[in-house]
């Protein structure tokens, strides 16, 4: 491998892994604040890319105000599944709260493929032009708005987290629930906001990427594989460890492809099977306490 | 000030509290004494609205309690130093004691922040360092001051002295008789008896559930009932 | 005996009844019989998810690969090496139990988190894994694989299979419920409940989280191999992440922790597209997903829940 495409596959790799970072960190996020395991995070994008779909081909909606309105349809995902599903069953076993948002992906694709069907469909790019040179790294420019997006995502949801007393709140809920509780933080609309916020980042995230693949019900079934591999590599512990892992995953897997061809699909399994064994904390984890 | 009028409280099937009735005036601390299991820590969730009434009421002032949320609780002018201090390990002092004035204006948490940080020095030096990274008493200072930080007119303290050291214990009931002199008053959930009844002008104990036993601080010190079973032995 | 027990005997009677005609009333409709045998086959593999979830408290994301491996161990052993049918589900079996060993054993010292994640990671790549290697048939999938014998009677027909899974599945069910009534299963039960109670009580956890998740593997395995050797055709997309999450939802829905549940949810499970049709199949998609919420927070125990009730109010 030469170091032209090595360099070319790394920086393909980040852009790649900024989307299992901006899927794992939404994961992370909920899973920490609101300790339930989010598996219909993947598809909460999926379906929130489908009315951006027809929100620009069919109503032709500019593609700046369908992103925002996107992330905001996400947040109002987030906040209807907090207040009217998890928040009846918050006390149940972690079990009843996996399958529960199993059932809830499963709705979403159902939802989709009854009302969309699953023909693939091919999902304009945000911006298109030429792909640009920089030194010896050819880029797409889509995929320059996928690393952009991911940095600022990643400073607001930093700012968020370290600057503001809903952070401090999610923090504190993280660490120790109970302690908050008796504070006196309103922890009910703390879970709204994790919830939204989370959310709006799933909606996002399958925005950026979906060009790459075609728009079909599954299309984020493996990126959610993917991130959450990449949160276990990070320690399922911290925001950080997600991004983190997230951008490891997409360079490394990128790497792989195209060396060992054979076991691009079965890299993920192989990944983690080893971090469990090797690394159980994963790169940032501090044990099996609820971390922001 | 504080009246909790037969209270039945528990968790799922079981019902800890038995009709429980205690009253507290402005200004007063009162202690309740009790074994463990007697019910001081579920009376203490009862009032902060962690668990619900299930028959009875509690008022404060002329606000019925039941039923509000613990943030609503706070809201009223209670506040809650839990139990083994439960201080977020990993944030700041500083974050530690803002979040528990999470719903106070900014300009005034700043001001309760200086004043806590006037009452204790030792935090003030420690503001930006994790709370996990303090000492026993350390901690328990924070935990009070956190209790302090909403301005409460009434507070709840749970156990404040276990597992600290004797001299500290001196500096946390110091603490307290502080308080009372700035009008904060102190509902008193302890093991360590003596001092409490020390410290404290009324007590109740409870005994599985019920109260047992009330009076002056005075009056239960000399009974011998309670010299022999919380302030003869070990105990 | 009581009047309640006779009458439970009575239904339980006919029910067996039912279940042992209905394949004559259905003669002449083979397709009818080709649904319900799909659905004991799913229903084989669900009883496995059910006792790690429903008993064991653990959840597996990928329980679909365990039955890949056990049918293509299976049918590869018959075809290529000419191995003994009977050894070759053995050997499947067998197969699937030892991969449940190494998903399961790093994953099992962690959170069940940790153990979910595996378990999605490797339903996801178990197709891809497979159509990599020469000896499966690659993306082509394995065809003619041959039918299975019992003495010298071959199961080509659906009526045959139809008795023959019955009885299969009758089996299990009653393997399964002396493993939850054997020390074992008990403390496998004492597990889920309280990790902390269990482990003070002198419950090794660990191994019995263990122990759980490769009896689970082991039986999805069986339901792998016996689909190879009747419906005699593998391909790898059949076992891919999506039909691992279909069998993680038949249980649900069934209901946990029941041992009918398993039955009554691949049932539905096979049975409601069908009854849909093939226009609104993507539905029944929709109708799965609200019912496995449903089941979460109105109905803990699923299906089987429903027909207690019923029965309950039936007075049967």
């Amino acid at each position: 491998m030469s170091i032209d495409i090595f360099l070319n596959l790394t920086v393909r790799g980040l852009t790649t892994g900024a989307i299992y970072a901006l899927v794992g960190m939404g994961i992370v996020l909920i899973l920490q604040t609101t300790n339930v395991m989010n598996f219909a995070q993947g598809d909460t994008g999926m379906f929130i890319t489908y009315l951006a779909f027809f929100m620009i081909t069919t109503a032709k909606v500019p593609y700046s105000l369908v992103l925002i309105l996107a992330i905001a349809a996400g947040a109002v995902v987030g906040l209807l599944v907090e207040r009217f599903m998890m928040r009846s069953v918050r006390s149940r076993s972690h079990l009843s709260l996996i399958m529960l948002t199993l059932g809830l992906s499963l709705l979403f694709q159902g939802l989709a493929a009854f009302l969309f069907n699953t023909e693939p469909r091919l999902f304009p790019p945000l911006v298109s032009g030429d792909p640009i040179k920089i030194g010896p790294v050819i880029l797409g420019r889509q995929d320059i708005v996928v690393l952009l997006a991911a940095i600022v995502t990643f400073g607001i949801l930093y700012l968020f987290l370290y600057r503001t007393k809903q952070g401090a709140a999610a923090r504190s809920i993280s660490q120790d629930e109970y302690a908050a509780r008796v504070l006196g933080i309103p922890t009910p609309s703390i879970y709204m906001l994790i919830w939204a916020i989370g959310s709006a980042m799933a909606g996002l995230a399958a925005l950026l990427i979906v060009p790459r693949f075609s728009l079909e019900p599954s299309f984020m079934g493996l990126v959610q594989v993917k991130a959450f591999t990449a949160i276990v590599l990070g320690g399922m512990g911290s925001v950080f460890g997600a991004a983190v892992g997230g951008l490891i995953i997409g360079v490394v897997e990128n790497l792989v492809a195209y060396q060992f061809p054979a076991i691009k699909d079965s890299f993920m399994l192989i990944v983690i099977v080893i971090v469990l064994l090797v690394l159980p904390q994963g790169l940032f984890g501090k044990g099996q306490q609820r971390r922001l | 000030m504080l009246r909790v009028d037969q209270v039945v409280s528990g968790y799922g099937a079981i019902d800890v509290l038995n009709h429980v009735t205690i009253s507290l005036d402005k200004g007063e601390i009162i202690a309740v004494l009790g074994a463990n299991g007697a019910g001081k820590t579920t009376l203490l969730r009862t009032i902060t609205g962690l668990i619900r009434v299930r028959k009875g009421a509690v008022t404060f002032g002329d606000k019925v309690l039941n039923g509000l949320s613990p943030a609503e609780v706070v809201k009223c002018g209670i506040s809650h130093v839990p139990e083994g201090r439960h201080i977020f390990p990993d944030l700041t002092v500083e974050e530690n004691l803002l979040l528990a004035a999470y719903i106070m204006p900014r300009s005034q948490q700043k001001s309760r922040l200086d004043a806590m940080y006037a009452m204790f020095s030792i935090l003030a030096d420690r503001r930006k360092q994790a709370g996990g990274t303090l000492s026993g008493g350390e901690q328990q200072m924070l935990a009070l001051a956190r209790g302090l930080m909403p301005n409460p007119r009434l507070m709840l303290l749970d156990e404040p002295s276990l597992g600290l050291a004797p001299k500290i214990i001196g500096t946390v009931f110091d603490t307290l008789a502080h308080l009372r002199e700035s009008g904060v008053s102190i509902l008193l959930v302890e093991q360590n008896a003596k001092r409490s009844l020390e410290l404290a002008d009324r007590a109740y104990i409870l005994v599985t559930g019920q109260v047992a036993l009330e009076g002056t601080a005075h009056e239960l010190s000399g009974n011998e009932m309670v010299k022999q079973l919380y302030l003869g032995g070990t105990r | 005996m009581t009047s309640s027990g006779t009458r439970r005997l009575a239904v339980n009677g006919a029910i067996a009844a039912l279940v042992l005609v209905l394949p004559l009333v259905f003669r002449t409709k083979s397709s009818i019989i080709g649904y319900l045998n799909i659905a004991m086959l799913y229903a084989i593999a669900t009883q496995g998810l059910n006792l790690l979830m429903g008993f064991g408290g653990l959840v597996s994301l990928g329980h679909a690969a365990f039955m890949a491996i056990g049918g293509y161990t299976a049918a590869v052993l018959v075809m290529t090496y000419h191995v003994n049918m009977f050894l070759a589900v053995v050997a499947g079996v067998a197969g699937a139990g030892l991969f449940g060993l190494v998903i399961g054993f790093p994953s099992l010292r962690l959170s069940g988190f940790y153990l979910a994640v595996a378990t999605m990671a490797l339903g996801s790549s178990i197709a891809d894994i497979i159509k990599r290697l020469a000896i499966t048939g690659g993306d082509y999938g394995l065809i003619n694989i041959p039918v299975l014998r019992l003495g010298g009677w071959e199961l080509t027909s659906e009526i045959s299979k139809y008795y023959f899974f019955v009885a299969i599945l009758v089996v299990v069910f009653l393997v399964v419920r002396n493993f939850l009534n054997s020390r074992s299963g008990r403390a496998v039960r004492a597990v889920r409940d309280s990790e902390m109670t269990a482990s003070a009580m002198g419950v090794n956890v660990a191994a019995y989280k263990l122990i759980t998740f490769i009896f689970a593997a082991c039986i999805a395995g069986l339901s792998g191999a016996l689909y190879a050797f009747t419906i005699s055709y593998l391909h790898p997309m059949n076992f891919g992440l999506s039909f691992s999450i279909s069998l993680l939802s038949m249980s649900i829905i069934g209901g946990l922790g029941t041992i009918i549940g398993p039955i009554l949810g691949a049932l539905f499970w096979v049975m409601l597209p069908v009854v849909i049709g093939g226009k609104m199949e993507f539905l029944s998609t929709v109708i799965f997903g609200l019912s496995i919420i449903g089941s979460v927070m109105f109905l803990p125990k699923g299906l089987s829940e429903l027909v207690t009730r019923i029965q309950t109010r039936l007075r049967l």
